[in-house]
């Protein structure tokens, strides 16, 4: 077995030149490489908070007014999508609620023409990880738990890390929350180090 | 990688010697695995030669940048990638305005609908408004829940950028195109076809099964006086069973076979498994009687098949006895096997008939087995068979391998013999056609040239069909077209037809349009959209009805009042040619029939589908015009259907290109196939090129060394060599359809007297079956039914001290507290027909390699079918052994990777990670079963523009330099435990089914949990037939086989050992 490109020649002494610049030149990329992460520590992107195209406060909606998160994430306990919801469901409410407000005069103006809101992402996971909402909220983990104090946000942004390790110390049992404990080990006195969520690659990876 | 020290047969403890697997003749010779250098070739499993490689980088991957550039600018972005804000890029989510009640995002939808070509039932799978998967509608009587590997390929038509995607008018004279409005084009066709004159319009089409579109076509046509008709054209119809029919018993219908009653099956150039149009029924039904319990061994019983067929077909592969001939002899066997029935014998009531004796009287079995070179006893063998299961058997002839210009007289022979055996009103049901049909053979197509040419035709439409391609051009059309006022065709792509027309009309695809579907009695299938239009298309019909409507054209009925309706769509015409004919078999409110019916994807009258058949009597004059039999000689060759091109209708299909023949596992091209015995009196090696004569005509094209084939026998696929298909299908193989011969009013595909040469040129055909091999090991079981009466477990020659239950081990075993996974295949259901491949490709996001990286073994596919032969070269028994991760409990490829890429769960499934797979590679290396597949390349950047929306969104599309490989369909475990969990539930036997369990004709491949002793995995696995892949090596697989059992005499040993060799 052999890999592309494996003929080799003997090295003169300008190609090892060469071959030491390329050198330097990967290592000097690797380090300030991760010098820039360092720099960073928003590399995964927690707090982020980009500006969405209608400032919806959901510490007005779900903290002030107490609507329930499901009532517009409606397919999260069904999918695996929490899903943003549909212009209709604003509709639902605002055809008769704040409607001097310039914001839902832009709503309600995109729905009379059927154009869609469209929002900025901010929780966002790699095509190879598979995240299930529904599973979750039915094993009683509750929105903040991932989405951080969603109830106080006028902006929202991202509260947790969503990196791997993050699951996985929620999977493994560290930091999982009590409720969740309970539901699914009645009897387990010490949770740490035992699975209480599958740590099967093929869980999320597929 | 060598593996040659030591020869399993040698550790049997029974007195039983294993069949040899072999998978090319050249292994017959017995130094040839001992010969390290073929060892060393043959071990191969990254055929890269550094050269030949880099080349392709440089060419394919780096679109047209040299590699050192390529590299540099990598390293620029990489440092750019270091520095740059590490936001991500802005990624949008566009919510619905209004959200529709039944979408729920990350939920399939399921809609039942049909195909419109076979009328088989489909499910398709929508996620957020896009099919992405047909499968099988498991209440339809007819696929029940199966599709074939093309059925399963048409959702990547649907997505093909080269789709026509809006009007388009051509200069005939120029060939030049260019895009027009739909309004310009029809007020064009409007104008002509009020100008067109009484009696000069025709419309040329495929086969049509609709009863809808029938009327609708019907209709339009009464509009344009008497004359106008409408002409059907299929280079694949059986209209030569139909004209049998016709002849012995008066009426032309196809029958519907019963082979699920049929213990004893007689196929005289028949591929009723391969490539009939109704195969999955018939592969489901057949099957049927294949099945064995382990358990009841003693009294087990299993019909038994005999072929006689001129090359390899998937059903000559699956029967007891097969018998090659050569191609045009199938009159000769029928009428001998008639002889030594009725005539030798003196069985049946046909005995003292005068007009049957005349007729078979000269066909001697000796005679004709010694000219063809086949034992006679074997007819009398086939013959003994049937007469003993008469009314239970079936003799079956058709198909274009056997179309000579004799197929007429071997449809009436065959008559015969089902009505000499009392299967006729048994296991031939001529009732059930639905009603009688033209039988789109070629007779319609000379008339309508005639016509053509003596200028009586004004305005041609054609739909669906590609006469310039499949038509020989000899037949003249591409001549008499040019006489034709206005020719319009209605297609999705842009094809050799197109070229002659004048105008271009983009047609729906079948999952954007309405339809329906008969081919039972009593059974009409509903065809509905599963999504809107992607392009400017529009459909057959609405064409036919916009035109109607717009120019008052006066067509009768229905199409009148529906086209100056309000509601003048080809959808409220179905749903009124509904109300009108199927509604009053039903009864009940109209509305809730019309929903019903649409959920059902199906309407099925009850007491008359599937009613019992009654028995037509037998005309003996349909054989007044058999000939006296002639000694003939010369080599003969046969034109066939390949299982994945058909009539090159799809040719801009990838999938179907580069799916491997079940028989020669060849991809992305056409061949000769030669037999050995010819091949060593020419010369001929693998790989050469030869030209082939027929006539004036001739080509020249790849040899394909075929075991099998009689010494005189040539046979070559059609629909390859099109010229106008698209970017994947153009020039893809050399068309043969100039080679067939117009007989009168047919056209004769086999028989064809040819020359075949060589031409010192040489050709590598991208075959698969030397890929991925295993080196001689003893990898797969196969037993006579005798066998299996004394001993079920006779097949499992692996020495007992090397069960896997016993053998100590060093690695700690895995607990299974939860569920196990594991797969059973039956080897004696799979008819190696490949529907699974497709289906996987399909649910699996499999990408297309392309023609040069399938020659040095780079496919995709992450189940294979591996075919073996045992027995001579000259006639071969095979045997089909489906491959895939046998997710093996001490998995080889886990313990060599460096990065934990690939590891083993708690469910017993081995895991590919593709996040942490750095591509070492290591793990196919590995891997003995050579199962697990390196991307190369970015192989998902071929799928361009709309083709992207093919992707399951469930499954993840793998990118360059990491391994993948059967995952056990992972995401639809996940869904099932899913959806149980949701519910408080555990998953239960049946929740999963993989995509190639799903789509099996013959049920061969069973999933479930071996945890629980009463699934059906669990069962089979502790059937006595069930082995494990090379158990030896102890990987203990999750995946058993359950052995191949042929109903034939002689012990397997004998029957290698003796019998053909020598």
């Amino acid at each position: 077995m052999s890999s592309p490109g494996g003929s080799t020649q003997s090295p003169s002494k300008n190609s090892f030149k060469k071959q030491l610049a390329v050198l330097v030149a990967v290592a000097a990329v690797v380090i300030l490489g991760i010098a820039g992460v360092n720099a960073f520590p928003t590399v995964s992107n927690q707090g982020y908070a980009p500006e969405q195209p209608i400032p919806f406060s959901h510490k007005l909606h779900a903290g002030q007014y107490k609507i329930d998160c499901l009532y517009c994430h409606g397919t999260a306990e069904k999918s695996a999508h929490a899903g943003v919801p549909s212009t209709n469901v604003c509709m639902n409410c605002h055809k008769v609620v704040k409607t001097d407000s310039p914001w839902i005069q832009q709503l309600t103006q995109a729905y009379n023409e059927g154009r869609p809101i469209e929002w900025v992402r901010i929780h966002e996971l790699p095509d190879h990880a598979h995240f299930v909402h529904s599973r979750h909220i039915k094993a009683g983990v509750s929105c903040q738990t991932c989405h951080g104090p969603i109830e106080t946000m006028d902006r929202v942004y991202q509260a947790s890390a969503l990196n791997m390790g993050w699951c996985m110390n929620c999977h493994r049992g560290d930091t999982t929350p009590p409720n969740v404990l309970r539901a699914y080990h009645p009897d387990l006195k010490d949770p740490k180090g035992h699975a209480v969520a599958s740590v099967n690659c093929t869980t999320c990876h597929y | 990688m060598s593996f040659n020290e030591t020869k399993m047969e040698n550790q049997t403890p029974q007195s039983f010697s294993a069949p040899r697997h072999w998978i090319a003749p050249e292994e017959l010779n017995s130094s040839y695995w001992a010969d390290s250098k073929n060892v060393e070739k043959r071990g191969q499993e990254f055929h890269d030669k550094p050269v030949e490689a880099i080349a392709l980088i440089d060419k394919l991957d780096t679109k047209g940048l040299a590699r050192r550039e390529f590299l540099t600018i990598m390293g620029a972005s990489m440092a750019m990638a270091g520095f740059a804000c590490a936001r991500r890029p802005v990624h949008k989510i566009i919510p619905y305005v209004v959200k529709p009640d039944e979408v729920t995002p990350g939920i399939a939808n399921y809609y039942a609908s049909s195909d419109p070509e076979t009328g088989a039932g489909l499910l398709v799978k929508v996620r957020e408004g896009r099919p992405v998967k047909l499968e099988g509608n498991p209440d339809h009587p007819v696929n029940r829940g199966k599709l074939s590997a093309r059925q399963q390929s048409a959702i990547l038509d649907l997505y093909d950028p080269e789709r026509l995607q809006d009007p388009q008018t051509v200069d005939r004279a120029t060939g030049k195109k260019s895009v027009a409005t739909w309004a310009d084009v029809d007020a064009r066709v409007v104008a002509q076809l009020k100008a067109a004159g009484n009696g000069k319009v025709r419309v040329l089409s495929g086969a049509s099964v609709s009863d809808s579109s029938r009327r609708l076509v019907g209709e339009f046509l009464s509009a344009f006086g008497a004359g106008s008709r409408w002409v059907e054209f299929e280079p694949l119809a059986q209209d030569e069973i139909v004209q049998g029919q016709e002849e012995s018993y008066g009426a032309a219908v196809l029958p519907v076979y019963r082979f699920d009653s049929a213990e004893a099956v007689v196929s005289i150039g028949a591929d009723f498994l391969g490539t009939w149009p109704n195969s999955v029924q018939y592969a489901s039904d057949w099957a049927k009687l294949r099945k064995l319990d382990s358990k009841k061994s003693k009294t087990a019983e299993m019909s038994k098949t005999f072929a006689f067929e001129s090359l390899m077909t998937v059903t000559g592969a699956n029967s007891d006895y097969r018998t090659p001939i050569r191609p045009g002899d199938e009159l000769k066997v029928a009428l001998a096997l008639a002889n030594q029935l009725i005539l030798q014998q003196g069985r049946s009531r046909f005995a003292g008939d005068g007009a049957v004796r005349a007729a078979l009287e000269s066909y001697k079995p000796e005679a004709v087995a010694k000219e063809i070179g086949f034992d006679a006893a074997v007819l009398a063998q086939a013959a003994d068979a049937l007469w003993a299961a008469r009314g239970k058997g079936l003799v079956v002839a058709g198909g274009l391998e056997s179309k000579s210009k004799s197929a007429v007289a071997l449809q009436n022979v065959v008559n015969l013999l089902n009505s000499a055996l009392e299967n006729e009103g048994q296991t031939v049901d001529g009732n059930a056609a639905p009603v009688a049909r033209p039988s789109a053979g070629f007779a319609g197509v000379k008339q309508l040239i005639a016509e053509m040419n003596a200028g009586s035709v004004a305005v041609l439409v054609l739909h669906r069909t590609n006469p310039a391609f499949s038509l020989p051009a000899s037949a003249g059309f591409a001549e008499a077209v040019k006489k034709v006022g206005l020719v319009i065709q209605v297609s999705e792509q842009w094809n050799e037809t197109s070229l002659l027309s004048d105008v271009v009309l983009p047609d729906h695809h079948a999952l954007e349009n309405w339809g329906d579907a008969r081919i039972r009695k009593g059974v009409t299938s509903l065809q509905q959209p599963t999504l809107a239009p992607i392009y400017a298309t529009r459909s057959f019909q609405d064409s036919l009805l916009t035109w109607i409507g717009q120019g008052k054209l006066g067509a009768s009925g229905l199409a009148a009042r529906v086209a100056n309706a309000a509601e003048n769509t080809w959808h409220d015409y179905v749903v009124a040619n509904w109300k009108e004919t199927v509604f009053p078999l039903a009864g009940g409110s109209f509305q809730a029939f019309w929903e019903t019916s649409l959920r059902d994807g199906v309407f099925v009258q009850k007491g008359v589908a599937g009613a019992h058949a009654s028995a037509r009597s037998f005309r003996s004059s349909a054989l007044a015009k058999t000939p006296k039999y002639k000694a003939e000689s010369g080599v003969k060759l046969a034109l066939y259907a390949s299982m994945a091109q058909a009539d090159g209708r799809t040719s801009n299909n990838a999938w179907l290109q580069e799916f491997p023949d079940p028989i020669s596992t060849v991809t992305w091209d056409n061949f000769v196939a030669v037999g050995p015995a010819l091949a060593k009196k020419l010369g001929f090696s693998a790989n050469d090129v030869a030209k082939v004569q027929v006539g004036s005509a001739s080509m020249e094209i790849p040899v394909q060394i075929q075991p099998g084939m009689h010494g005189e026998a040539l046979a070559i696929a059609v629909g390859y060599g099109r010229k106008v298909a698209g970017k994947v299908g153009t020039g893809v193989g050399v068309d043969v359809f100039p080679l067939v011969q117009i007989e009168g009013d047919s056209l004769a595909y086999s028989g064809l007297s040819a020359q075949i040469s060589k031409t010192g040129k040489f050709y590598k055909l991208a075959e698969t079956q030397w890929h991925h091999v295993t080196e001689n090991r003893p990898i797969i079981n196969d037993i006579t039914l005798a066998e299996f009466k004394k001993n079920p477990a006779a097949a499992n020659h692996t020495d007992p001290h090397l069960r896997m239950e016993d053998v100590p081990t060093m690695w700690s075993k895995h607990e299974y507290k939860g569920y196990r996974w594991g797969m059973a295949i039956d080897l004696n259901s799979c008819t190696g027909c490949g529907a699974c491949v497709i289906g996987c490709q399909a649910e699996n996001n499999i990408p297309v390699v392309g023609r040069n990286n399938v020659r040095i073994s780079r496919e995709m596919h992450w189940i294979r079918i591996d075919r073996y032969y045992s027995g001579s070269a000259e006639s071969p028994d095979v045997v089909f052994q489906p491959m895939l991760c046998q997710h093996c409990e001490n998995a080889p490829c886990e313990t060599v990777c460096p990065v934990l890429a690939t590891v083993h769960d708690d469910e017993g499934t081995n895991n590919q990670v593709y996040n942490r797979c750095v591509g070492t590679r290591y793990c196919s290396n590995n891997c003995p079963y050579k199962v697990r597949r390196f991307n190369f390349f970015d192989h998902w950047k071929s799928y361009e523009g709309s083709m992207n929306l093919v992707w399951n969104p469930d499954v993840t599309v793998r990118s360059r330099g990491i391994m993948e490989k059967c995952s056990f369909c992972i995401q639809r475990v996940q869904k099932a435990r899913f959806d149980r969990k949701n519910k408080g539930e555990k998953i239960v036997d049946g929740d999963i089914q993989t995509a190639c369990q799903q789509t099996c004709p013959t049920d061969a491949i069973v999933f479930g949990n071996i945890n629980d002793p009463e699934s059906r995995v669990s069962k089979l696995h502790a059937d006595a037939r069930a082995f494990r892949s090379l158990e030896i090596l102890n990987t203990r697989p999750a995946i058993s086989y359950l052995s191949k059992v042929r109903n034939k005499n002689g012990g397997a040993a004998q029957h290698h050992g003796g019998e053909h060799h020598g």
